[in-house]
């Protein structure tokens, strides 16, 4: 785990490269643009490593969102004006039907998936990762290891998560709503 | 990028540019990136040459940049596929029915105009959402109740056009029936409106929609005549209270007498939607649990009350919504009670839920079918999401056969059997079984619901699709069609509608010829082809 204030100490780059398993050359590539600690963020409640998400992110000064209730409500109540005001990227840890309804909705703001890391969990407590959306980021999920704890980490990493890379169009409805009825699937995700 | 049909990249950049003078850089997309947001997540073609994918989407304002739009795609011949919302995932979604159009996002035009509680109706945009048009009735504190569907992210306007279904009461469900008036931006950029819209400064458009003469408001849903930029919708006064109620018959044979009486209670309007049930049967999700009854072959009706016996359960159930004053709603529920005692013995009677109306703000997150008091929700996904049939291996999507049946035990029981069958001859697990029950959308007609799963796999998808059009093939053979599908299985839909040699399609497309003679609006929905399309039919 890292120390917030080590981190801005030694710089973000190499402590969280490390950290993320970054190649130099991508490291590199990664603009101060990239460097940019998400300034809102949505997490489930219900999730344990959502919530890690989302306590890293506010001690990190973000603003975080539980979507416990309805999704709906949460857009049409506050997210969508929100964003129409202003199109800041979007973070969120939260299980794959949400994202699904979430990247719907985001048209209304001519907002996209621009990255995910797709975290399945299952019943043994053994996960799996994919990431979509960033060849840089790719060795990063050697990194998040197969058991619980991911969720922090994730927040950890998210300083990297907006790119410069040219936009990859896969990565938008990856999936469907649904999810393996014994297994458990979770995403971090950016719309930006 | 995929490009409008018969234009060259230059001249569709030339009419990038024109869109763009007319609304702004902001609200042309054309990058690949922006275009994938209008690819439809349940597409049964995904990731295969076949898929609907748009060349670019525009976003106007106003209903005057909706008549500019219109005449830049007529100087091009530019096909326009105008969306609201664009998330009625099962039937296309944001996508359209024809590769290489453009899509005309209604999104921006978001304006609820009125909302009147005294005359009980509203009149909206096409992007107004379910969720805008209940936060606004709520901030304004007005005494009207919603339909909705389920999701309840659509708009209003654009479920009515996609002949969309709520569950109240008959005649506000019918969402296309409970429309009050259209203004539309006709193929050639004209601005019209139907009913007392008609007449210069009339107050009467919502509340007298046919006018005189001819109504041509029905050829503007589920078509390709026009561009619809406002609409009227008849609301519901806020009822004082709202309460569930079921009834249970015991014997198999018992269900044509509860559908003749439910048939009977809701064309007398005492009742709202009625959902049937069976306490023995699977449910929609979960139909392997009559497996083995269906072992040999469907089963005899003295096979199916032994069965029912055995389990020591009624066969079918009903469950009714009643809307009204308390004394009423309660009266009512006596009267039902009566009538069904004295035309079916055994049957039994269950209250539900009780509520008084408006339900508070506070109370609603609690509430179990917020659809059926008109609170729009996302909640299904969450019931959809979690279902035996995803199994480890779940779908990507799905594409919803509805067969719609005449409303008799006999109907529901012989879709239930021939989709069974084209599931059964495809390889596939039957979906329907001799408890199916039908949904209720329309108050005159039964819905058989499948949902055919689709995937991101092609060999996955090339299945569903062929057992798509299975199902469609056998309800046709019984005189049964479907009321509204993706646009990958619109025509093959369109042409079991094919009496006197599809005299009616044919009609469609006379009309369409002369309305839209550069055929740039929607071209190919619904199976109506304009003329210099129609060598794309099939």
């Amino acid at each position: 785990m890292i120390d917030r204030r080590t981190t801005l100490k030694f710089g973000a780059a190499g402590m969280l490269g490390s950290l993320a398993n970054l190649p130099a050359q991508s490291l590199g590539a990664i603009s101060s643009k990239a460097r940019r600690l998400p300034s809102q963020a949505i997490f489930d409640g219900q999730y344990s490593e959502s919530r890690a998400f989302a306590e890293t992110l506010e001690s990190y000064g973000a603003t975080t969102i539980d979507l416990r209730g309805d999704l709906g409500k949460l857009w049409y109540g506050q997210l969508r004006s929100r964003l129409l005001e202003e199109r800041k990227p979007l973070f969120g840890l939260t299980n794959r039907l949400d994202l699904f309804c979430l990247e719907e909705l985001a048209r209304d703001v001519d907002m996209k998936v621009s990255l995910r890391f797709d975290h399945l969990i299952h019943q043994n407590g053994f996960v799996e990762h994919q990431v979509a959306g960033s060849s840089l980021l790719r060795p990063s999920i050697e990194h998040l290891g197969h058991k619980a704890g991911f969720g922090k980490t994730m927040a950890e990493l998210s300083e990297f998560y907006l790119t410069d890379e040219p936009q990859e169009v896969s990565v938008q409805k990856l999936t469907g709503p649904y999810a393996p009825l014994n297994k458990t699937a979770l995403v971090t995700w950016v719309i930006s | 990028m995929v490009l409008p049909p018969n234009l060259s990249q230059a001249e569709f950049d030339t009419a990038l540019s024109e869109f763009e003078a007319v609304v702004g850089t902001d609200w042309v997309f054309s990058s690949d990136a922006d275009v994938a947001l209008y690819r439809d997540s349940y597409s049964p073609f995904w990731g295969e040459e076949e898929e609907r994918i748009a060349s670019a989407a525009v976003a106007p304002d106003s209903v005057e940049e909706v008549q500019e739009i219109v005449r830049i795609a007529n100087r091009y011949k530019i096909p326009l596929y105008p969306i609201s919302t664009g998330r009625n995932l099962t039937y296309g979604g944001a996508a359209p029915t024809l590769s290489g159009s453009v899509v005309l996002d209604l999104k921006r035009m978001d304006r609820i105009i009125e909302v009147n509680d005294k005359r009980n109706y509203a009149l909206v945009e096409p992007g107004v959402s379910y969720f805008d048009l209940f936060n606004y009735i709520q901030e304004h504190d007005l005494n009207v109740m919603l339909d909705i569907p389920d999701p309840g992210w659509g708009s209003p306007m654009g479920n009515s056009l996609d002949h969309g279904v709520g569950y109240t009461m008959g005649s506000y469900r019918d969402h296309f029936g409970s429309h009050c008036g259209l203004e539309i931006v006709t193929a050639e950029g004209e601005l019209i409106r139907t009913g007392a819209g008609a007449i210069p400064d009339s107050d009467a458009w919502q509340d007298f929609h046919y006018g005189a003469g001819p109504s041509i408001d029905g050829l503007f849903a589920q078509s390709n005549f026009g561009v619809v930029t406002k609409m009227g919708v008849k609301l519901m006064p806020m009822p004082e209270t709202y309460m569930t109620c079921t009834v249970t018959v015991p014997r198999y044979q018992d269900f044509q007498a509860m559908v003749e009486e439910v048939n009977y209670l809701e064309d007398s309007f005492l009742v709202g939607m009625p959902s049937y049930g069976s306490p023995v049967g699977g449910g929609l999700f979960d139909p392997t649990s009559l497996e083995g009854l269906m072992q040999n072959g469907w089963p005899t009706i003295e096979q199916l009350e032994e069965f029912v016996t055995a389990q020591n359960k009624h066969a079918w159930s009903v469950t009714f919504q009643l809307y009204g004053p308390e004394e009423i709603v309660r009266a009512t529920w006596t009267a039902v009670q009566r009538r069904f005692n004295d035309k079916i013995p055994g049957a039994a009677f269950q209250d539900g839920d009780f509520y008084t109306l408006p339900i508070p703000a506070e109370d609603i997150p609690a509430l179990p079918d917020k659809a059926r008091l008109g609170i729009p929700n996302l909640e299904i996904f969450h019931i959809v999401n979690r279902n035996p049939m995803n199994d480890n291996d779940p779908p990507d999507g799905h594409a919803d056969m509805f067969t719609m049946t005449p409303r008799t035990a006999e109907g529901v029981h012989t879709a239930a059997r021939v989709l069974a069958e084209a599931y059964q001859e495809l390889g596939f697990p039957a979906a329907t079984h001799p408890f199916s029950t039908p949904l209720m959308f329309y108050s005159r007609a039964m819905v058989v619901a499948v949902l055919i799963p689709t995937w991101r796999d092609p060999a996955k998808n090339a299945a569903s699709r062929a057992l798509y059009e299975r199902c469609l093939d056998k309800i046709a053979e019984q005189g049964m069609g479907t009321y509204r599908t993706n646009p990958a299985f619109q025509e093959l839909a369109i042409s079991k509608y094919s009496f006197n040699d599809n005299a009616l399609l044919k009609y469609q497309e006379k009309l369409k010829d002369s309305i839209d003679p550069n055929g740039i609006i929607s071209p190919g929905r619904y199976g109506i082809w304009p003329a210099n399309m129609r060598n794309n039919r099939g």
